[in-house]
């Protein structure tokens, strides 16, 4: 075994880092060679010493870690948390982005429809049919006989809150409609049918 | 190879690193005094003075506390808690070199303490540490900085290979090397020029 190994073997032994096999080895060595046992005793004395100056010179100098930290801890700018939840900001939060885009989406659209009128849509028979914009005239319509009207209406005009509903036919679809004539309804052009 | 308990220890640091980065402060401090020894030792390689080792280690709590945020990798903490110190210390050295010795911190930095404990009775035993203290503080800063974290705290050489970022193999070398060195000083040999590794 040549010397830069025998050194590694016994690196490794004083380290408690040697395997089985290494040791197997380095045993043989020290029984047959004088000198291997030398530099043995000689690096075992050698950390003894160091680990007994660094001891003295490094561990047992200076304050405790706990008053250290402590300091330290009193002089960081950062602010101290203890367990918990931790810290995050508004945009890195996934509940308060989507309530960002939903409350953004809402203002835009307020902003675009801004001053337009309110496009209306109704479905009769099943059929979806456009209604024209409050402000602007209806086609004249005409109001159903008495006897067409349903007993719905008589039971709304017991609750004063509930608006009436009238029933009038579209001259120039046929199709009948009921409207809701609320007490404020802005609902100006109606022609009335002078039969009834 | 890493033993059960190793392995076992490294999860729950990385799991106080986690915890630590999240801003829990009670999970920063134990990972601090876990870490104490190796960290004193460090400090004590690059300054070579155990008098201003607690200046640096507040230094490097106080850099701890405020970019443990900016840890990436929580089982990587001890690297980084290296990277921090090394740079503290660094820093401090660099900071003490401009500053002129006053003369009588000299004469005291270089007369033995008279009331320290057994000073007189063990004047051969002081001799021999003094030489040894000489043969360390003569060698490479990454040998000397491998030797002193081996017996600081008898660190594993795979822990000492983690809170470096060497290989197990280099910390090996390093350390036979380094003892080579103090062992050659010691006796008077002389020494090989100084491999790269």
């Amino acid at each position: 075994m040549n010397e830069q190994m025998l050194e590694i073997l016994i690196s490794k032994y004083i380290d408690s880092e040697i395997t089985p096999a290494e040791q197997k080895m380095l045993d043989a060595e020290l029984q047959s060679n004088p000198e291997a046992q030398e530099t043995l005793k000689a690096l075992e004395q050698l950390r003894d010493q160091s680990q007994q100056m660094i001891k003295e010179e490094v561990v047992l100098s200076g304050a405790p870690a706990s008053t250290i930290i402590e300091q330290a801890l009193a002089q960081s700018s950062r602010p101290r948390k203890q367990k918990g939840t931790p810290y995050r900001p508004w945009y890195r939060d996934p509940i308060s982005l989507a309530a960002c885009f939903i409350l953004s989406l809402g203002f835009v659209s307020v902003w675009v429809n801004y001053g337009k009128p309110i496009q209306q849509t109704g479905s009769n028979n099943g059929q979806t049919t456009a209604r024209p914009p409050i402000d602007q005239p209806w086609p004249p319509l005409f109001i159903k006989s008495a006897e067409e009207r349903t007993p719905l209406r008589q039971e709304e005009k017991r609750n004063p809150d509930d608006g009436i509903y009238l029933y009038y036919t579209d001259l120039e679809t046929g199709k009948v409609r009921a409207v809701e004539l609320h007490r404020k309804s802005d609902i100006k052009t109606v022609t009335y049918d002078e039969g009834l | 190879m890493e033993k059960p308990s190793d392995l076992k220890n490294q999860m729950n640091e990385s799991a106080l690193a986690c915890q630590a980065r999240n801003g829990d402060t009670d999970a920063l401090v134990q990972l601090l005094q876990n870490n104490w020894l190796w960290l004193k030792g460090l400090i004590y390689n690059v300054l070579k003075r155990p008098d201003e080792i607690d200046d640096v280690l507040q230094a490097i709590c106080i850099l701890a506390i405020e970019k443990i945020h900016t840890l990436r990798e929580p089982e990587r903490f001890k690297p980084w808690l290296t990277t921090v110190a090394r740079n503290a210390a660094l820093s401090h050295r660099q900071k003490m070199s401009r500053k002129p010795m006053q003369l009588d911190e000299l004469i005291a930095s270089q007369q033995p303490d008279p009331d320290a404990p057994g000073a007189l009775e063990n004047l051969t035993r002081r001799e021999q540490m003094e030489q040894l203290h000489d043969a360390i503080g003569k060698l490479p800063d990454k040998y000397r900085e491998v030797f002193i974290l081996k017996h600081i705290e008898d660190m594993s050489y795979a822990d000492i290979a983690e809170t470096l970022d060497i290989t197990l193999t280099t910390v090996q070398i390093r350390l036979v090397r380094a003892r080579r060195m103090i062992f050659n000083h010691m006796t008077g040999k002389p020494t090989d020029k100084v491999p790269r590794t």
